[in-house]
């Protein structure tokens, strides 16, 4: 482990973010000892919604004519809580990898096809270190951090459902 | 004892409400003699308001009692996830929410 005290910078906002300034501000204000800045960023993607994702708010008839564009997401968050739960995941990381920097970024609020969602970035020494603490976090903000998506289609809109399989990505770190 | 009660995401929309501040001492006469009040005793009480509440709070004793293991229906306490047996004092925040979807 490092000495060194990481420097931990965690928002929940519903501003924009530029990527490239938060990554070079993280290198920035690591130590001189960080050789690595590894970064997650996540984009509401364009896609055709399923009827599987999509249970209320849009008619099987509807359905059946075209099926629903997506044209954004609204999320919510729990205050307090958001930035607690992710907090104690980032402490987990610090203490599992020599880190010396995390920065996360959730967004909340409507989001158009094609906005930045969230960023997880850390620095480190080495690449190694900070690749996995990355995904660690990664892992764990889409499955404890009390956030919700709604799905905004041409059709109407309703909540996503939790996918399982984002459940199991957290096992393979309760393993080590 | 006063709870202050929050709903999020679906659950906020089915029903119709965010934030409550629960009086249990006068809701719940027949809990005087309870020492401890759950969130399954809370819950419970929810599931009497009327159809959206039954839907929500109604099967609440057929939960697994484990967190954050794809139920339908999470529940915290002071913004720390707890059981459906977990114990509520006076002035804690509860929060009844689905599964997250961030990220």
């Amino acid at each position: 482990m490092s000495d060194t005290v990481p420097l931990v910078n965690i928002s929940i906002t519903e501003a924009r973010f530029d990527i490239g300034f938060e990554l070079e501000s993280l290198q920035q204000q690591s130590s001189l000892q960080a050789g690595a800045v590894v970064s997650f960023s996540g984009y509401v993607r364009d896609e055709t919604v399923t009827g599987e994702t999509v249970e209320t708010g849009i008619t099987d008839e509807a359905v059946q004519d075209s099926p629903p564009k997506l044209l954004g997401l609204h999320l919510e968050h729990y205050p307090g809580m958001c930035e607690k739960q992710i907090a104690l995941h980032v402490d987990a990381a610090t203490a599992r990898w020599p880190l010396l920097g995390v920065r996360i970024i959730h967004r909340v609020g409507l989001l158009q096809v094609g906005d930045p969602i969230v960023l997880v970035a850390v620095s480190s020494q080495h690449r190694k270190a900070a690749f996995e603490a990355g995904e660690f976090l990664m892992d764990y903000l889409k499955n404890e951090a009390p956030i919700w998506k709604r799905q905004v289609t041409d059709k109407g809109s309703d909540w996503l459902e939790a996918k399982h399989k984002d459940k199991i990505s957290l096992n393979k770190w309760l393993q080590v | 004892m006063q709870i202050h009660i929050k709903y999020f995401a679906r659950y906020r929309e089915l029903l119709a409400c965010d934030t409550e501040v629960l009086d249990w001492s006068t809701s719940a006469e027949e809990e005087v003699e309870k020492t401890e009040v759950t969130v399954s005793d809370i819950a419970q009480r929810l599931s009497e308001r009327g159809e959206a509440w039954q839907k929500v709070f109604g099967s609440c004793s057929d939960l697994d009692l484990e967190p954050w293991v794809g139920k339908n229906l999470l529940c915290s306490i002071n913004h720390e996830l707890c059981h459906l047996n977990s114990k509520v004092s006076d002035a804690d925040e509860l929060a009844f929410f689905p599964p997250v979807t961030g990220g």
